[in-house]
């Protein structure tokens, strides 16, 4: 499924747009004297409802590929359609609109604010949205719900496990109902358990119809996903189905419980 | 005449007070800005909050002058017997001037924050 010349014939009018489609991105970031061409060509469509994994050694470029996904930088050239427009061209403002309502970003590190209650961070997006108080709270208590911490709105981060953490930070990704969920090393802080615990939270957001792209470079958790790329050298070197895809909710019955 | 000095320095070094409070709030507070501008907000939201808060401060500041010149004069009345007069004019220029240097001396905090690039802000330590 890597992008076919389809898309290069009729970018716009393509009905079936894919929810991202990305022809040959190239990235440099230039260091002093030196250029590091992190992205080397790289094309790729993602439809609505898959769920992917990106996998690659360390340094291959999936972080540099997420942050432009999530329109947190701009490819050095190449097109970057996100739902059938243009965003490669994007000045800083409209970028910001597209984070804020169509990109939902979950990070290694939870990044959640320490001052503020499980539920104010979630509300966090609607923020920089045209949203009033009473949706606000609506929101943020769904996505909340979402992810299973209902009963934790009040709780401040100091008070949360890290699964517990990560979970907030995913429904701080939902609350303004993106199209994508964007997800770097989600799990990179968390022990298996709790891994596995957040893939169920992606497999079941999944399930609902959101398309989710995480990186990960442990095989366990990539194959909760349906579909794996891996990396190296700044380009996509395999494109993959996963075949007998695992169950995270499953899986989760086979593991010791640990009392959090 | 003096009393203008020395009014000025002490706008100027308060002033500068602030910002150094702003800028060391601004760097510590660098991942929850790259979060901020991660999920949408602009370079404008990002300015515009910490002014504001730099102009909360200043106000907070220039609050405590004005409590402070009223109680002092106050005691300088009873003591010496005189007459006191409370002049709404001068809390209001006094409000002012205290908008006025918070915008001032926050404006570079607030430029130095709405320009952090979000990646490396939300890597850093
Ligand atoms: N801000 C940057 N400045 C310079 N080089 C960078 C920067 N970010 C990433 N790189 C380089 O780009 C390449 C890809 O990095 P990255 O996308 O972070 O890889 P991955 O996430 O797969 O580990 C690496 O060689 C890395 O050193
Ligand atoms: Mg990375």
């Amino acid at each position: 499924m890597l992008a076919t010349n389809q898309s290069t014939i009729a970018p716009i009018t393509a009905v079936d747009a894919a929810v991202i489609c990305v022809e040959d991105i190239h990235k440099y970031y230039e260091l002093g004297e030196t250029r590091v061409h992190a992205l080397r060509g790289v094309s790729v469509a993602v439809h609505g409802g898959e769920f992917v994994a990106l996998m690659g050694a360390s340094g291959s470029g999936k972080s540099t590929f997420m942050n432009i996904l999530g329109c947190l930088d701009r490819p050095g050239s190449g097109r970057y359609l996100l739902e059938g427009v243009d965003v490669s061209q994007h000045d800083k403002r409209a970028l910001a609109l597209i984070r804020n309502q169509k990109i939902g970003f979950v990070f290694q590190g939870f990044n959640l604010l320490a001052r503020t209650t499980a539920l104010e961070n979630v509300e966090l997006p609607t923020l920089y949205s045209k949203v009033s108080n009473e949706e606000r709270h609506t929101r943020a208590s769904e996505a909340l719900a979402m992810v299973g911490l209902a009963d934790r709105a009040e709780h401040f981060p100091s008070q949360m496990s890290g699964g517990q953490q990560q979970r907030v930070a995913v429904a701080r990704a939902l609350v303004n109902r993106p199209s994508i969920l964007l997800a770097d090393e989600p799990t990179g802080n968390l022990d298996s358990r709790t891994s596995v615990e957040i893939m169920e939270v992606f497999q079941d957001l999944n399930d609902k119809g959101l398309t989710v792209v995480m990186v990960t470079h442990e095989h366990d958790i990539a194959e909760f996903a349906k579909r794996v790329l891996v990396f190296r050298d700044g380009k996509i070197r395999k494109d993959e189905p996963v075949r007998n895809r695992p169950r995270a909710s499953e899986v989760l019955k086979t593991l010791p419980t640990l009392e959090d | 005449m003096l009393l203008i000095a020395i009014a000025s320095i002490s706008l100027i070094v308060g002033g500068i007070g602030i910002m150094n409070v702003m800028l060391v709030s601004v760097t510590e507070r660098t991942r929850e800005i790259g979060v901020r501008v991660a999920v949408g907000a602009t370079e404008e939201a990002i300015q515009l909050q910490f002014l504001g808060e730099s102009v909360m401060l200043s106000l907070v500041g220039g609050a405590a002058g004005v409590l402070g010149g009223i109680v002092g004069s106050y005691l300088v009345g009873q003591t010496l017997k005189w007459e006191m007069q409370m002049s709404v004019e001068a809390v209001v220029v006094a409000a002012l001037f205290s908008v006025a240097v918070g915008v001032f001396f926050g404006y570079y905090p607030a430029q130095k924050a709405s320009h952090l690039d979000p990646i490396e802000a939300l890597r850093y330590e």
